[in-house]
């Protein structure tokens, strides 16, 4: 949400890891230790047969994705039965909407009704089709744009990767929620700008984290023998270095879908964000603070679903990271 | 307070014995154990270590990395972390008193006071954002009670005393500020902070340039000879101990093979591994035509270490016997042992026992020579 | 160090106009026409649109700031580089622009404001200090217990939840379902204007709001110093001090924490700049009478020129405290301060 938070979370992550990788083996200095902790961690299979097995380990991580499947299955089916079970969630009728506005939580209505009388839970449902858009698609923009400026300044390197490095710290040096408030001031909010303007403004950390792992698979002598074939820069690109630094980019995704839920539950809390009357969770909470003191449960479930949501991402981030042993440095 | 400290010090050494009413060894390690208990298994990193120390003596640990050497001075110092590690057995005694299981409070009054240590890398076993002077007497602070001002009159004796010229300015400076040689002159200086019996040198000139470990290594002959301080030098190079050991341990998998004086080590070995050693050692008056002779294939794990004994599968000389028993140690002479079943064969030894430089004349001697010059 | 001071400000150099060049984009060129930003929905009388086109460099004007026209009596529009030369020219006197509800400099409204906005930001750094290093020292000294296990747990999760939700969640706890025991100090008007200044004088205002604007920021503190102290003692140096026969009080306290801590203080310098940008939500919650709440409610009345104002007045700030703070770190490590650290 801060600027800077991106980036210090990849600093924890590193130092985290090198702690971890210190202290395995106790206070030895012995590299004998280390090399046998490789012999013995099993038979290797690829990198993907490897993750999925250690992933599997991962509780936490298994059960974030759990709650992933289960809120996209929601986003994807919710027209098919949520409205016949629990009423429209944009317009109730104004006969009902006096019977029905500012219920508490009942079996009819289980996270209470708001103050057009709408259910709140249904809201809540339609609200993952919102966030999970906007996390996905902001981050697929801003990976897209992300990796190819990353491979541009790796690859080529010189003032092209200058230039390309110097930029993206301007974009840094920006608070990241202010700049994506300006962008929406001149295009405007709604729901398409919010993805544009957080998927734009994204890119660089992806860059980073895309040039640093270039950078690492560069120096391999397959990179030197595919080039010595003469294979294409696009083709090497492709073919040799993007499969190699891909472990890296799924894990810093994964985490950027969360990050970009979180940005645009601000912005439409805020009212920059998704307009009404389409219901996003952010502005949920916002209409809820008139109500905190006679309806805290407009505010209390989305919040709870925003928390989950994004923590799940982080989590099953964290858990393949650990499960693709990606080194995030510099990002 | 200072004074109370410096009487809870002295009631301290009593109950340890102090140097002049102990006639036994200072320090005696015995069948020493520490094991490492991995996810991958139980790593055997010493696996009965037995060793005397006396008073003013040298003694030379030497073996390949991994071989158990450093592991073997950090669990005297009480650094080994537990767990993973842990203690199977044997004892360590200082001044004849068991030192395994004293007390944290007890153990931290002996470190740095009684037994020192000296690391192997000093570029990054110094803190960088303390001042020299605050890191060389912070010893006689805690363990002397010693004043600020105090301690710090003495870090610029101690920056003297090991050769930093200028120590009055340096002693303010910063360890970035110092090169690599100054460095481990500091890191020297800060051993003998508290004038202890043993100093524990880990690998004290690997981290340094050829030049600069020849200093190094004739600046702690010195010191001995001034303090009359204990040394343990740890090293994977047979050659740095050659000039400056009384004692020379060769340890392998995290066992001793072979342990006895300098010039047993050097001219009467009996142990192919301590062969392989010697065969190591670059000579300057080699011929150019006559290539080193490196040992073939790589220490074994720890975690799984050969049935018989733990050299046979890169030993050029393995028989049977040598894959199935583990051999025990075998005395070739007075307090010289060698862990190997033809350890006793004298015929095996004189056939295969290489013909180096150093068996012969002058070399040993030679060095010895230029050393006691370059002293003078 | 005066060269590695020197370097800091010549990388500021690009780095500022990069930024400034792109707010300028942001308020005069991507609209395609950036008097349609400060009109919003409305139409435009001939004369006022004239005038405003004038005040905002769009085209050339003479001595008396009147437009001049060609032969054909047409305006003449000023080049791009000269309307940046403009922009950064007012920005550096103060003159953010004109703020076309209220008719008055945007520079007065946020006068008044940014006070609050500081001393808010002041308590949020003092929460994040002590709570945010408390922490993170405690998890990594007692690492895997369970107070390690706590402060991992609820930093993830302060991380995951929207620092507006938080703060409604105190309000409501605090301020409503405990509001006798806190005999109401925690309480804030909820919803409407802020209220007059003089409500917000009480300390106790200070404390849910500070705890809000705090929490995010003292979550990655926490993990930071955990981090870091757990790196730091597996260094080296850490060694020797134990060797020395340091208890491990001693150890920690001198020769890991002032290593660790140089990154940690370095993050909560510049965390500074960001808690100013974070407080748009904070203020919001609670209707704090800063630059966040007034950026918040030039938005709902669409009152863009007051949101750009306020956004470009909070990058300057945030890029200067950064300056500061980078500048400021080499007093911290002797490394800097004594030259020949090799730089990034």
């Amino acid at each position: 949400m801060t600027t800077n938070s991106q980036q210090s979370q990849a600093l924890v992550w590193e130092k985290e890891r090198a702690a971890a990788a210190n202290n395995a083996h106790g206070a030895d200095n012995n590299p004998q230790l280390n090399k046998d902790a490789e012999k013995h961690s099993g038979p290797s299979r690829t990198l993907w047969g490897d993750a999925w097995n250690r992933l599997k380990q991962n509780k936490l991580a298994i059960i974030a994705a759990c709650w992933i499947v289960f809120i996209v299955l929601v986003a994807l089916t919710c027209d098919l039965w949520a409205p016949q079970l629990l009423g429209s969630p944009i317009e109730i009728s104004s006969a009902d909407t006096a019977k029905l506005s500012l219920l508490p939580p009942s079996l009819e209505h289980p996270f209470g009704t708001d103050l057009l009388g709408r259910d709140v839970l249904v809201r809540i449902i339609y609200g993952t089709r919102v966030s999970l858009a906007v996390g996905i698609l902001a981050t697929a923009i801003s990976t897209a744009i992300g990796l190819v400026m990353g491979a541009l300044a790796a690859y080529y390197g010189g003032w092209l990767d200058m230039i390309i490095m110097r930029l993206a710290d301007i974009f840094l040096a920006f608070p990241y929620i202010l700049f994506v408030i300006a962008m929406l001031a001149v295009i405007g909010p709604g729901f398409q700008n919010v993805f544009i303007a957080i998927g734009i403004l994204g890119w660089p950390s992806i860059a980073r984290v895309f040039r640093s792992a270039i950078l690492s698979v560069q120096e391999n002598d397959y990179i030197s023998a595919a080039r010595a074939l003469g294979a294409s820069d696009v083709r090497i690109i492709a073919r040799h270095i993007f499969p190699n630094a891909v472990a890296s980019i799924v894990v810093y995704a994964t985490m950027s879908i969360g990050g970009a839920i979180l940005t645009e539950s601000a912005l439409s809390f805020i009212g920059m964000g998704v307009t009404p009357p389409t219901p996003s969770w952010g502005q949920m909470i916002n209409d809820g603070r008139a109500y905190l003191a006679n309806a805290p449960w407009i505010m209390l479930a989305p919040g709870f679903a925003i928390l989950s949501t994004v923590l799940s991402f982080t989590l099953l981030g964290d858990g393949l990271r650990d499960a693709l042993d990606v080194k995030l440095k510099d990002a | 307070m200072a004074l109370l400290k410096k009487g809870e010090k002295t009631a301290e050494s009593q109950e340890l014995g102090s140097a002049e009413s102990y006639s036994g060894h200072l320090l005696e390690v015995d069948n020493l154990k520490m094991h490492f208990h991995t996810k991958d298994g139980i790593v055997k990193a010493v696996d009965g270590v037995s060793y005397t120390l006396d008073r003013g003596e040298t003694l030379g640990i030497v073996g390949e990395s991994g071989s158990g050497k450093s592991v073997t001075a950090m669990t005297i110092m009480g650094l080994i972390k537990m767990p993973p590690g842990k203690i199977e057995g044997g004892d360590v005694r200082y001044k004849g008193k068991s030192i395994l299981n004293l007390p944290e409070e007890k153990m931290r009054k002996l470190r740095g006071n009684d037994i020192a240590m000296i690391f192997q890398d000093p570029m990054s076993s110094l803190n960088p954002v303390y001042k020299i002077g605050d890191q060389v007497g912070e010893g006689l602070r805690i363990h002397k009670g010693y004043s600020k001002k105090e301690a710090k009159e003495a870090a610029i004796k101690l920056l003297d005393l090991v050769g930093i010229p200028n120590p009055s300015v340096r002693v303010n400076e910063y360890p970035h500020q110092f090169s690599g040689g100054m460095r481990q002159r500091v890191m020297i200086a800060m051993a003998l902070a508290c004038n202890p019996d043993i100093i524990i040198a880990d690998e004290p000139t690997t981290a340094l340039d050829v030049t600069i470990q020849a200093q190094i290594l004739e600046l702690m002959v010195e010191m001995q000879e001034k303090n009359g301080n204990a040394i343990i030098m740890i090293t994977h190079d047979l050659g740095v101990v050659a000039n400056m050991a009384d004692k020379i341990m060769v340890m392998y998998a995290g066992a001793p093979v072979e342990y006895g004086s300098a010039e047993e080590i050097f001219y009467e070995s009996h142990h192919p591994y301590t062969w392989g050693l010697i065969q190591s050692i670059p000579e300057q008056k080699m011929d150019e035509k006559k290539r080193l002779t490196p040992i073939k294939g790589n220490p074994p794990s720890l975690v799984d270490v050969p049935k018989g004994c733990s050299f046979s599968p890169r030993c050029p000389y393995a028989q049977a016997v040598c894959f199935d028993k583990r051999p025990e140690a075998l005395y070739v002479g007075e307090g010289h042992y060698c862990t190997c079943h033809f350890a006793l064969d004298n015929d095996f030894a004189n056939k295969f026992r290489p013909k180096s430089s150093r068996s012969g004349d002058t070399e040993f001697a030679t060095g010895e020579q230029e050393h006691v010059e370059g002293r003078a | 160090m005066l060269k590695y001071i020197l370097k800091r400000i010549l990388q500021f150099i690009p780095v500022f106009i990069g930024v400034t060049v792109i707010l300028f984009a942001l308020t005069n060129i991507v609209p395609g026409d950036p008097i349609k930003l400060i009109a919003g929905e409305k139409s435009l009388a001939p004369e006022v649109e004239l005038q405003l086109r004038a005040a905002n460099h769009l085209i050339k004007v003479d001595d008396q700031g009147l437009p001049i026209f060609d032969e054909n009596g047409n305006t003449i529009p000023e080049s791009t580089v000269a309307q940046y030369g403009y922009y950064i020219s007012d920005l550096l006197h103060g003159d953010l622009g004109e703020s076309y509800q209220k008719k008055v400099p945007v520079l007065d409204i946020f006068k008044d404001k940014y006070p609050y906005t500081i001393r808010l930001a002041a308590v949020a750094i003092v929460i994040e200090i002590i709570v945010g290093i408390g922490a993170g020292m405690i998890s990594a000294i007692k690492r895997y217990s369970f107070w390690d296990v706590l402060v991992t747990l609820s930093t993830s999760i302060l991380v995951a939840m929207p620092a507006f939700w938080l703060g409604m969640l105190l309000q409501l706890f605090f301020g409503i379902k405990l509001k006798e025991w806190t005999g109401g100090g925690f309480y804030m008007p909820m919803s409407g204007a802020g209220g007059a200044v003089s409500e917000f004088q009480s300390w106790m205002h200070y404390i849910l709001p500070a705890i809000t604007l705090a929490s995010v920021s003292t979550a990655y503190a926490a993990r930071i110093m955990r981090s870091q102290l757990l790196e730091t003692l597996n260094m080296d140096y850490i060694r020797t001090a134990i060797a020395k026969g340091l208890n491990s009080r001693q150890v920690i306290l001198k020769h890991a924490l002032k290593n660790a801590l140089i990154p940690v203080v370095t993050y909560i310098g510049i965390d500074f700049g960001s808690m100013l940008s974070g407080a748009i939500l904070t203020e919001t919650v609670f209707n704090w009478p800063g630059i966040g709440y007034e950026i918040y409610r030039a938005i709902t009345m669409r009152d863009w020129p007051v949101v750009m104002g306020g956004v470009t007045l909070v990058v300057v700030v945030v890029l200067v405290i950064s300056l500061i703070v980078d500048i400021s770190y080499a007093f911290l490590d002797p490394r800097i301060r004594y030259g020949n650290k090799k730089e990034n």
